[in-house]
């Protein structure tokens, strides 16, 4: 993790949430502007798909800020761990299908690990169950786009 | 007349008041036998609508019927047994010919209606008393008049073919192929299954009765590759053949091949390829000549349309020559069968690619209709950290140049990732060329494997190794070796979608140094040519299609084989081209939109 994860501090459980809110709008802001970028309308349209998603992960933690809890995931959270292994790439205007995916999971990896991060540097029990609570989310999350590319790309493997 | 007999009649009168000898019904009654032949008995599970025993019936006394609750689908006609007891006499003949072992008679042997139509019946479907009988005649594997056992193909001994590409399998003489065309049963079960629905109990029973000219006729009314087919095809037919339930299936490919082997020097006579054709004004560009652009040209030409094959390469036929090795499938013979479908008059400009050479927009204004059918000729790259390492190879570009007539030295070890039918025949390649250690890694473990079954078996015969549930993370260089860097996985619980997903085993990971490296994990869609176009793509880059009439979102472009399915088989894209082919013609004769046509 990078200093500037170190020097994040956080007072009250609202300010998490605000945290967590503004990550959810810069991954959806982040698919919405490369579903701009693209030529290939199909990969804008996954892109938006994308971005809608992060809109909804947003949608339940304003949920969560005002009282509600995170949905109970029914059962353990498989880590098929294929995203681990992936080559770090970047975003361009010719991406594949499968390019996006990646991108997709290392975000979500990155969000994850972030989350795991904070727990471990927190001390409120509070703050450290919802940071666990997040990092679970963008496990689902993470597992979703996997089980997409261990479909959709890897027929054969 | 004697006294006696004038006074006979009245002793019967004595008898009068004494209580009648007739009975309703047998006051007990005794139990059948038990293998009595009484009532019929259908396991409506098991039994798959073949009308075998409505064949046999030599009383007439049977009729498939469809049912209700029972759907046609792949392997099933929907339909079943309707037993007339008016007709039936019990010889219990439907019993023992029943390929699936379904049919069977209960003990019961009492019933009286007074309904002459309760006669009539559906065993396992209407409601009677003996329906759940688990007594009574059962077929027994002796009395089986059908035979399980399919004429093997004579094929190169393993030692033998592991040294050469030459092909393996030698073909069927003819009196093996009477033989194999004797067990089929001509239900028809297959015709469904086949993605383009040849007609395969009439060319089968052209064999029995060697009439193999009316059988290429059959052959190519359908598909104008069956040469090929005859050799490599998936065979969907055989994996639903009635007889495949209690047996193995009918040769269906190999019998095909006997046909097409033993017709080929007076193939264009039989068929007529040479003889004048209609003549239409229209002309079609088909982009791509594989096996779906060919079959395509194909059918277009015997519609009477003109048409011209943009190939990229300097030859046609697409993944058959490209994708697949020369011991399953010789050049040659592609050639001679792709000779027959230029003899229709098909025009064929070699070495352009659409998109390149000449634009998308310019085959659009010049011809009258498009067929795309560049199919799916780019292997997908493992997104892992020295996937790009010289040595490691693309499955599909590795098959593509052996194709070529190159043969690579891959040095002593080969580790071919995948389990498709791309990485056997990357890996029996492998062996062919002298490598000593050929390994497939597999991410899933055997029954996940979405190669034949065949192919899996073969490989395994001329020595290559199998590795189930491992996958490569990492891949460099040590020294003039490859460093592997592999990890063992488990499969994990299913997932909201069922399917049971591979996943790493912590602490399982281990090194193997080897010569080369072969992925052959999935194919891709080279969509480029579309690029700036009208034409839509799928997330996928197939060209996304109404899939009634495979014309794209275009009027007068369509599109099929694996460019719109996806990877898929030969059979598949030769079924698209007929589709294809078919629609192009009702499009130039209407002169409109396919799609707002009335369903």
């Amino acid at each position: 993790m990078g200093e500037e994860l170190k020097q994040l501090h956080f007072d009250t459980i609202d300010q998490v949430l605000d945290f967590a809110i503004s990550k959810e709008e810069e991954a959806r802001d982040f698919y919405l502007e490369w579903a701009e970028k693209v030529n290939n309308s199909a990969i804008a349209e996954v892109l938006k798909e994308f971005a809608g998603e992060e809109q909804k992960h947003k949608d339940l933690i304003l949920d969560v800020k005002k009282g509600g809890d995170f949905r109970p995931v029914a059962g353990q959270v498989f880590d098929l761990k294929l995203g681990d292994y992936f080559v770090q790439i970047g975003p361009d205007e010719q991406m594949s299908y499968q390019e996006a995916l990646q991108i997709a999971i290392q975000r979500e990896i990155g969000a994850q690990e972030l989350y795991k991060f904070l727990q471990t540097q927190s001390e409120n029990p509070r703050m450290k169950e919802l940071f666990e609570k997040l990092a679970r989310e963008e496990a689902k999350h993470k597992l979703r786009l996997e089980q997409m590319f261990d479909e959709d790309v890897l027929t054969e493997n | 007349m004697s006294l006696k007999d004038t006074l006979s009649p009245f002793y019967a009168w004595k008898r009068a008041l004494e209580k009648p000898f007739t009975i309703k019904k047998p006051v007990e009654e005794r139990e059948g036998a038990p293998r009595y032949r009484g009532f019929h008995v259908n396991d409506i599970e098991k039994c798959i609508g073949c009308g075998t025993c409505e064949e046999i019936c030599q009383n007439e006394a049977i009729d498939m019927v469809p049912v209700d609750f029972i759907h046609v689908e792949k392997g099933d006609s929907g339909l079943r047994p309707q037993i007339d007891y008016g007709r039936c006499c019990w010889c219990a003949l439907c019993v023992d010919v029943c390929p699936t072992g379904s049919l069977g008679m209960s003990n019961d042997y009492i019933w009286a209606t007074p309904n002459a139509e309760e006669w009539v019946f559906k065993p396992g479907v209407d409601d009677n008393p003996w329906k759940d009988d688990d007594k009574g005649y059962r077929r027994t594997d002796e009395a089986w008049l059908l035979d399980p056992k399919l004429t093997p193909m004579p094929v190169m001994e393993p030692d033998v073919r592991k040294h050469t590409f030459d092909e393996m399998a030698y073909g069927y003489e003819v009196v093996m192929a009477v033989e194999e065309a004797s067990r089929c049963l001509e239900c028809g079960i297959c015709i469904d299954a086949c993605p383009t629905h040849m007609d395969i109990p009439a060319y089968i029973k052209a064999i029995r009765e060697n009439r193999l000219e009316d059988g290429l006729k059959l052959l190519y009314d359908t598909n104008p590759f069956s040469e090929s087919c005859g050799r490599v095809c998936t065979a969907h037919c055989q994996d639903v053949c009635a007889l495949g339930h209690n047996g193995e299936p009918i040769a269906i490919r190999w019998l095909k091949r006997y046909i097409t082997d033993n017709t080929a020097d007076r193939r264009n006579e039989i068929l007529g390829i040479g003889q004048p054709l209609p003549q239409k004004e229209e002309h079609v560009a088909v982009i791509g000549g594989g096996p779906a652009g060919l079959t395509a040209a194909f059918y277009l030409r015997n519609y009477g349309y003109k048409v011209t094959v943009f190939e990229k390469h300097d030859k046609l036929g697409g993944m058959l020559r490209y994708g697949i090795p020369e011991y399953r499938l010789p050049k040659a013979t592609l050639d001679r069968e792709i000779q027959t479908i230029l003899d229709t008059g098909v025009e064929v400009k070699y070495n352009i690619e659409v998109g390149k050479d000449v634009s998308f927009k310019e085959i659009r204004e010049k011809y009258d209709a498009v067929f795309i059918s560049v199919g799916a000729q780019i292997g997908t790259q493992m997104p892992i950290e020295g996937s790009d390492t010289p040595g490691v190879l693309s499955g599909v570009e590795f098959l593509d140049r052996i194709a070529e007539g190159e043969r690579p030295d891959l040095g002593e070890r080969v580790i071919v990732v995948g389990g498709g039918n791309t990485a056997m025949d990357v890996c029996r390649s492998s062996v062919r060329l002298g490598a000593k250690d050929v390994y497939v890694y597999y991410r899933r473990t055997e029954a996940e494997m979405p190669a034949n079954v065949e192919e899996i078996e073969e490989a395994k015969e001329e020595g290559v190794k199998f590795e189930f549930l491992t996958a490569p993370t990492k891949i460099s260089k040590e020294g003039d070796k490859l460093k592997i860097e592999c990890i063992r996985m488990q499969l994990g619980e299913p997932d909201a979608t069922g399917r049971r997903r591979p996943m790493p085993i912590e602490g399982s990971e281990f090194t193997i140094l080897a010569d080369t490296c072969i992925m052959a994990i999935g194919q891709k869609v080279d969509s480029s040519l579309a690029e700036g176009t009208e034409v839509k793509v799928t997330r996928w880059g197939t060209f996304e299609v109404d899939p009634d009439t495979l014309q794209t979102n275009v009027p007068g472009v369509f599109a099929g084989g694996d460019c719109e399915l996806g990877p898929d088989d030969a059979i598949h894209a030769i079924a698209d081209g007929k589709k294809a082919a078919y629609f192009i013609d009702k499009y130039l004769v209407k002169r409109h939109d396919l799609k707002a046509e009335p369903k």
